[in-house]
């Protein structure tokens, strides 16, 4: 079981997992600004970020989180283990600056996509020891406004930063099958229901 | 003053070694789901929501979507 946010995601043969965040934001100016984000998607190694205390302890893994995926403003994409290990491609959107109007109301939207087990036989070998091991992961997010287009992020002003700790786990274990109701015709009837929020 | 130098200095390391000895020792216990906060000491960036004449943002960032893609 997953002690995470969002609980214990299903990626059974999925091609791709996609997360998407957005913020709402405002230009409280007359002039256009630039836009951009940083994103780290972080593998939990089982102890966090703690910082250890006693400099007599025995050398740990306990120092960080692992980085599978990080993008930056003016760098693009830093780290991506699936690049690295697997020949396919994390994408995180957008991949460049935004021009926000003056005076406008806007939402910055992001999203991340990262190479899920139905790729290859590579990545369902990986996705699925991950998911024998209960792996889980944060995210970290940040939004920063820029002098001009596609600038460092060392350049940018940061208007906010947000780590998601341990905002999801993955599965790789296929859906149990359901047993449908059955009517008085002897039929087989799927439950069909409205939702709303 | 400094003839006392190097025992105020040797004063001082050993109380943060002993400091950081009592903090490890204060830590708490690993709960048993082996889930740890990992952002418990760690600072956040305020949320810049009033800056005249620049970028906003006028609502904390929200997760909208993490699913499985098919196609």
């Amino acid at each position: 079981m997953s002690h995470t946010q969002l609980g214990e995601i299903n990626i059974y043969q999925a091609q791709s997992i996609l997360i998407v965040w957005s913020w709402g934001m405002k230009n409280d100016g007359s002039a256009s600004l630039w836009a951009s984000h940083h994103v780290e998607l972080k593998h939990d190694i089982g102890y966090g970020t703690r910082p250890n205390w006693n400099p007599l302890s025995p050398p740990s893994n306990r120092a960080a989180d692992e980085t599978w995926v990080e993008w930056k403003p003016g760098e693009g994409m830093t780290t991506d283990v699936f690049d690295e290990h697997f020949n396919s491609q994390a994408v995180v959107a957008p991949d460049r600056s935004g021009s926000i109007s003056g005076n406008f109301d806007a939402a910055w939207t992001g999203s991340m996509l990262v190479p899920g087990p139905g790729k290859n036989r590579a990545l369902r070998e990986f996705w699925d020891k991950q998911s024998d091991d209960g792996a889980e992961f944060h995210l970290k997010l940040s939004l920063y406004q820029q002098d001009s287009a596609n600038i460092r992020m060392s350049q940018s002003k940061r208007l906010d930063e947000h780590e998601f700790s341990f905002l999801f786990g993955i599965t790789t274990k296929p859906s149990a099958l359901r047993i449908l109701p059955i009517d008085s015709s002897g039929s087989e009837q799927p439950s069909i229901g409205i939702y709303t929020q | 003053m400094m003839k006392n130098l190097p025992a105020l200095l040797l004063a001082g390391g050993a109380a943060i070694v002993g400091l950081g000895f009592f903090m490890q020792k204060g830590e708490p216990a690993l709960p048993q789901t082996g889930v740890t906060p990992v952002d418990s000491n760690k600072r956040i960036a305020p949320v810049i929501v009033k800056n005249p004449g620049q970028l906003n943002v006028t609502s904390e960032v929200r997760i909208d979507q993490v699913m499985g893609i098919y196609s």
